[in-house]
């Protein structure tokens, strides 16, 4: 691997809902990004993009996005759960790049009101995160009951997610350093 | 393929279907070349033959 440049992890807060509890879980994931040696990262917050809704695909890139994720050797997308799936417009975020993501590392973080922590909007991702060419990892995060970890500025008060948030990151990182070699080393036949 | 930011060799590493009706020339098989020096991401788009089609709707 080019040991020279820092492996690029962005996270992707994927909803756009006024109050959503999905900030604070993308912040946290986003520190202890931080904390780690050898990687850099930054938070992309969908809401910002305010992509267009007229049209899909393509045609709506986002110039800042599309860079974002070129640079990327892997994702981590906080997800909340909206009716057992995903928000519709972080989806239409995601659609907007598609060769970005070719053999690429993405790691999901569930968020939700009920006890599974966005377990079902994680298994919907599934099918999706493989037509986009990205390599979906065997840990994800899940924040169930939201509003008992985090307090209403965001503080952290179950600290057992540091060390599952660890873990996740560990294999995140593990099958992002894995796939740059193969995307720097080894050719399609 | 050379890189167009710094020049060097890129590896071709996927070869891709892609069925975005945006891309002009229909349905595509998008050849993924990655530099290992700086990153930079490129597709060359190439027509889908039939043999390579598994089902049409
Ligand atoms: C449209 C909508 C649908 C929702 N559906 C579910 C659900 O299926 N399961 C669940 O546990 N929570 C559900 N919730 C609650 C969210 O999980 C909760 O708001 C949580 O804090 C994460 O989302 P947030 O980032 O928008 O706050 C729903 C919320 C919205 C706005
Ligand atoms: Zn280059």
């Amino acid at each position: 691997m080019n040991e020279a440049r820092l492996l690029s992890i962005p996270v992707i807060l994927g909803t756009t809902r006024k109050g959503r509890m999905s900030a604070h879980a993308a912040q946290f994931v986003f520190g202890q990004l931080q904390k780690r040696e050898g990687v850099t990262t930054e938070l992309i917050d969908i809401a910002e993009l305010k992509l267009p809704v007229d049209d899909a695909g393509e045609a709506v890139k986002d110039p800042r996005f599309s860079a974002a994720m070129e640079r990327a050797d892997a994702i981590v997308i906080v997800s909340p759960e909206y009716n057992h799936s995903f928000p519709g417009l972080l989806k239409h975020v995601l659609d907007s790049c598609l060769k970005e993501y070719i053999h690429k590392a993405a790691g999901i973080v569930g968020v939700s009101a009920g006890v599974f922590g966005g377990a079902r909007a994680i298994e919907h991702f599934q099918p999706v995160l493989r037509e986009l060419g990205l390599v979906s990892i065997f840990w994800d995060v899940n924040f169930g009951t939201v509003e008992k970890v985090f307090d209403g500025n965001g503080q952290l008060l179950d600290h057992v997610y540091v060390r599952r948030t660890d873990k996740f990151l560990n294999e995140l990182i593990w099958m992002a350093k894995v796939l740059r070699y193969g995307r720097e080393n080894i050719s399609l036949e | 393929m050379r890189c167009p930011n710094c020049g060097t060799l890129m590896n071709r590493h996927a070869e891709k279907p892609i069925k975005d009706p945006h891309v002009p020339e229909g349905e595509v098989i998008a050849s993924i070349h990655y530099c290992p020096r700086c990153g930079k991401v490129e597709a060359e788009l190439e027509p889908l033959l039939n043999s390579e089609i598994n089902f049409r709707e």
